[in-house]
C-alpha cells in the first residue's frame, strides 16, 4: 500500500576509449541507464585530464538525414512510429536514399506549387479574355495612348447618350450581359475625368485585367492550357501519393532507426573523456543492474570497469524517480505528475489517490443517470483521443464514473428523480451528509499526517518526525482531550491541569517544529476539515439544479401540445449543462481536496523523471 | 406562499452568506488566477501548483454555502 519510487543505484562505468562505442551500444540496447551529464569542475578545467566528450563523426550526417526524413514524413502525411524493425541496408545507403527522395519529392512539390499558381493566373485571365471576346475588340488596341483615355467595365444602362454629351470624340464598344452592360470606351484625354464622373452615376464597375494575360491568346486556347495544367496537377498529386504509399513504411522505419542511431552518436556529450579513457555515470534500477553488468563484462572483458553504489543521503545524491504501480492504478500517476513527481525517498501518493479520488468524485456527482452518461462520454473520448496522458486521465475519470453510479444507487438518484426510497437522501438529510463529509475530512487529513510522519522518519529520523508532523498530530489529540474535558467526560484527578498542560505543550511543540508560522497556521486545521463539506455542498447544488430542470420540464409537459417540445428541450439542455458543471466541479473539487488538504500534510514532490538512455 | 418575517430574514441571510462569500472568493481568485496563468505560460509543469493556488479561496464559498444551508434548515424547521 505505502510505496516509494523504484530503488536506484548509481552506476559508474570507466574504460578504455577503444571500447567507448561498444559501451554506448550495449547501454543503448539495454535501455536501463538514466545518464547523468558530466559536470566539469573548476579544478578539472585548469589542467585536469577529463573533458566533455565529442559526439561521433557520423552524428552530423545522421541528424541531417533525420531532419530530412521528418520533413518528408510531414509533407507526405506519414505518421511517426514508436517501434520498428531494424534497417535492412547500411546507414549510408539509407541516408543516400532519403537524400534522393527528398530532392525528388521537393521537385514534385515545387512543380505542384507552380502549377497551382498557373491555374490561379488562368482563372483571372479567363474573365479578361471572356470580356474582350464578348465585345469583339482586338487585344492589341486595348491600350491608353497620349491622346486617348480608356475605360472598361460594367454599367447598369447604355452609356452612349450620357457620354455623347461629354464629347463627340469617342469610340464605344458595348454589349448587354444579363442586367448589366459591358463596355470599352476610348475618349480624348482632356474629357477623361468628366466621362468617368458620368460613368459613376451609372454604377460603373471596373474590370481589372491581370498582367501579361495576352499570352494565353484566345479563350479557346486558354481553356486548352487550363485543361493540361489541371491534368498535370492531378498527375503530380498521383505521383506524390504513390511516394506516400511506396515509401511511407521505409520512411517510418528509417526515422525510428536514425533517431536511435543519432542518440548513440551524440551520447559521448554526456561522458567524461581523457586521451585514452572515459568515465560515465548514471542511475539504474537496482534489479536491472546485474544484467547490465554481466553483459558489459562478458562483451568487453577487462577493458572496462563497472560498479554500482546504492543511493544514500550523505553524498547529496538525487536519484531520478520511477513510480512502480500496477496497471489501472498507474493511470492515477497522471495526477501525481500534474502536481510534481515525488523525490526519490518520498512516499508515492498514487495509491491513495486511486482509492479516494473516484470516491470523492462519485460522492459529489452521485447520480445513476449522470454516471452512465459520463462513463459513455469518457469511453468515447478514449476511443478518439490518442496519447498516454489523455488515456490515463480518461481511465481515472471512467473509474470515477463507476463510483458516481454506485453513489447514485445509494442516494437513489436518476437524473435528479428519486424513483425509490434511498439509503441516504442527500437532498433531505443535510445534517447526515454534513457529518459524513466532516468525518471523511478528519480521516483523510489524519491519513495525510500519518504519511507525513512516515516521510519524516524515513528522510530525517524520529526527532524530526516528532517536531515536524508529529506536532500537528499532538495538537489534534490535545484539542480532542480539551473537548472531552469541557463535556465532562474526563473525571480523574487533576484532569483539567493535565489536559490544558497537554494543549500548551503541543502548541510549544508546534512552535519548535514550524516557528511562528506553526502558531499562525493553527486555525487552518479547522478550515481544512470544514473544507471537506464541499463534498456534499457541491453535490447538493448539482441535485438542486437537476430538480429545478425536472420541475420546469414537468410544468411544460403538463401544458400539453407545444409544451412537449419545450419540455424535452429543457430536459436536454438543462441536464447537459448540469452534467458539464458536475464533471468540472467533481473533478476540480476532488483534485483540490487531494492537492490542498491532503498533499500539504506529507507531500512535497520535485523529483526528476527517470528517462533511461535508449528506451 | 406567505412566510413570516423571521423566515424571510433567514432566507435573506442565506442569500447573503453565499453571495458575499462568492464575491470575496472572486476578489481573491482574480489576481491569483492572473499570476497562475502567467506561471503556466512560462512553464507547463507549473499547472498542478498553479491550479492548487487558484482554488484555495474557493473554500470561502463552500463555508458560505454551508452556512446558507444551515440557515435554510432553520427556516424550514
Amino acid at each position: 500500500m505505502i510505496k516509494t519510487p523504484e530503488k536506484m543505484c548509481k552506476v559508474s562505468i570507466a574504460g578504455s576509449k577503444k571500447v567507448l562505442e561498444d559501451t554506448i551500444q550495449i547501454m543503448h540496447e539495454k535501455g536501463t541507464v538514466h545518464l547523468v551529464d558530466y559536470a566539469i569542475t573548476k579544478s578539472e578545467k585548469e589542467g585536469g585530464v577529463f573533458s566533455i566528450g565529442n559526439s561521433f563523426e557520423r552524428a552530423d550526417d545522421l541528424s541531417i538525414a533525420l531532419v530530412k526524413a521528418r520533413s518528408l514524413m510531414r509533407t507526405l502525411g506519414v505518421e511517426r512510429v514508436s517501434s520498428a524493425t531494424s534497417l535492412q541496408e547500411s546507414e549510408k545507403i539509407v541516408e543516400k536514399r532519403i537524400d534522393w527522395l527528398h530532392s525528388v519529392i521537393s521537385g514534385l512539390l515545387e512543380r505542384r506549387e507552380e502549377t497551382g499558381e498557373e491555374l490561379r493566373k488562368i482563372e483571372r485571365a479567363r474573365d479578361a479574355l471572356h470580356f474582350i471576346e464578348m465585345l469583339g475588340v482586338d487585344i492589341d488596341i486595348l491600350k491608353e495612348t497620349e491622346e486617348l483615355s480608356m475605360y472598361k467595365g460594367f454599367v447598369n444602362s447604355n452609356p452612349e447618350n450620357v457620354l455623347k454629351s461629354v464629347s463627340k470624340k469617342l469610340e464605344l464598344f458595348s454589349e448587354k450581359v444579363g442586367k448589366e452592360i459591358a463596355f470599352v470606351l476610348f475618349i480624348e484625354k482632356e474629357k477623361g475625368n468628366e466621362a468617368l464622373a458620368r460613368l459613376k452615376t451609372l454604377e460603373f464597375r471596373d474590370i481589372e485585367f491581370p498582367g501579361n494575360f495576352e499570352k494565353y491568346g484566345t479563350l479557346a486556347k486558354l481553356e486548352k492550357t487550363a485543361k493540361s495544367s489541371e491534368l498535370e496537377l492531378i498527375d503530380l498529386q498521383k505521383k506524390i501519393d504513390r511516394f506516400r504509399r511506396v515509401e511511407g513504411k521505409f520512411l517510418q522505419n528509417s526515422e525510428y532507426n536514425l533517431k536511435r542511431s543519432s542518440e548513440t552518436a551524440e551520447a559521448p556529450l554526456k561522458f567524461a573523456v581523457s586521451d585514452n579513457s572515459f568515465v560515465v555515470e548514471g542511475w539504474i534500477p537496482q534489479r536491472k543492474y546485474s544484467s547490465l553488468e554481466k553483459t558489459l563484462e562478458t562483451e568487453l572483458k577487462d577493458r572496462i570497469h563497472v560498479e554500482c553504489e546504492e543511493a544514500s543521503d550523505e553524498l547529496g545524491m538525487t536519484p531520478p524517480t520511477e513510480l512502480q504501480n500496477p496497471e489501472l492504478i498507474n493511470s492515477f500517476e497522471f495526477f501525481v505528475d500534474l502536481y510534481s513527481k515525488p523525490i526519490y525517498k518520498e512516499i508515492d501518493p498514487t495509491n491513495f489517490i486511486f482509492l479516494t479520488f473516484p470516491l470523492f468524485f462519485g460522492f459529489i456527482l452521485g447520480d445513476v443517470g449522470y454516471g452512465v452518461i459520463t462513463l459513455a462520454l469518457f469511453y468515447g473520448a478514449k476511443k478518439i483521443l490518442k496519447g498516454k496522458e489523455a488515456h490515463s486521465l480518461l481511465n481515472a475519470l471512467m473509474l470515477a464514473s463507476f463510483a458516481t453510479i454506485i453513489f447514485g444507487f445509494i442516494f437513489g438518484e436518476f437524473f435528479g428523480y428519486e424513483p425509490y426510497h434511498p439509503l441516504l437522501a442527500r437532498a433531505h438529510e443535510v445534517n447526515m451528509m454534513l457529518t459524513i463529509s466532516v468525518v471523511v475530512g478528519i480521516i483523510h487529513i489524519n491519513l495525510g499526517y500519518f504519511l507525513g510522519m512516515l516521510n519524516d522518519y524515513r528522510q530525517k529520523g524520529v526527532g524530526y518526525m516528532i517536531k515536524h508532523t508529529g506536532s500537528w498530530l499532538g495538537f489534534e489529540i490535545a484539542i480532542l482531550l480539551v473537548i472531552l474535558e469541557i463535556f465532562g467526560k474526563l473525571s480523574f484527578v487533576y484532569s483539567t491541569y493535565l489536559v490544558y498542560g497537554a494543549l500548551a505543550a503541543s502548541v510549544i511543540l508546534l512552535y519548535i517544529g514550524h516557528g511562528i508560522i506553526g502558531i499562525i497556521e493553527i486555525p487552518s486545521i479547522l478550515s481544512n476539515i470544514l473544507s471537506y463539506t464541499r463534498l456534499f455542498a457541491v453535490g447538493l447544488a448539482s441535485v438542486a439544479l437537476a430538480i429545478i430542470v425536472n420541475d420546469f420540464a414537468g410544468a411544460a409537459f403538463s401544458s400539453g401540445g407545444f409544451g412537449y417540445v419545450t419540455g424535452v428541450l429543457t430536459l436536454v439542455v438543462g441536464h447537459t449543462i448540469n452534467i458539464a458543471l458536475g464533471i468540472l466541479g467533481g473533478f476540480l473539487q476532488s483534485l483540490r481536496l487531494h492537492y490542498v488538504e491532503f498533499f500539504t500534510k506529507f507531500y512535497k514532490g520535485g523529483g526528476e523523471a527517470y528517462l533511461p538512455f535508449g528506451d | 406562499m406567505a412566510v413570516d418575517v423571521g423566515t424571510g430574514l433567514l432566507a435573506v441571510g442565506a442569500g447573503l452568506a453565499v453571495g458575499l462569500s462568492a464575491v470575496g472568493a472572486g476578489i481573491a481568485e482574480r489576481s491569483i488566477g492572473a499570476a497562475a496563468v502567467g506561471a503556466i505560460v512560462e512553464d507547463r509543469k507549473n499547472f498542478g501548483v498553479a491550479l492548487l493556488f487558484t482554488v484555495i479561496p474557493e473554500t470561502l464559498v463552500i463555508f458560505g454555502l454551508v452556512i446558507a444551508i444551515m440557515a435554510l434548515q432553520m427556516a424550514t424547521a
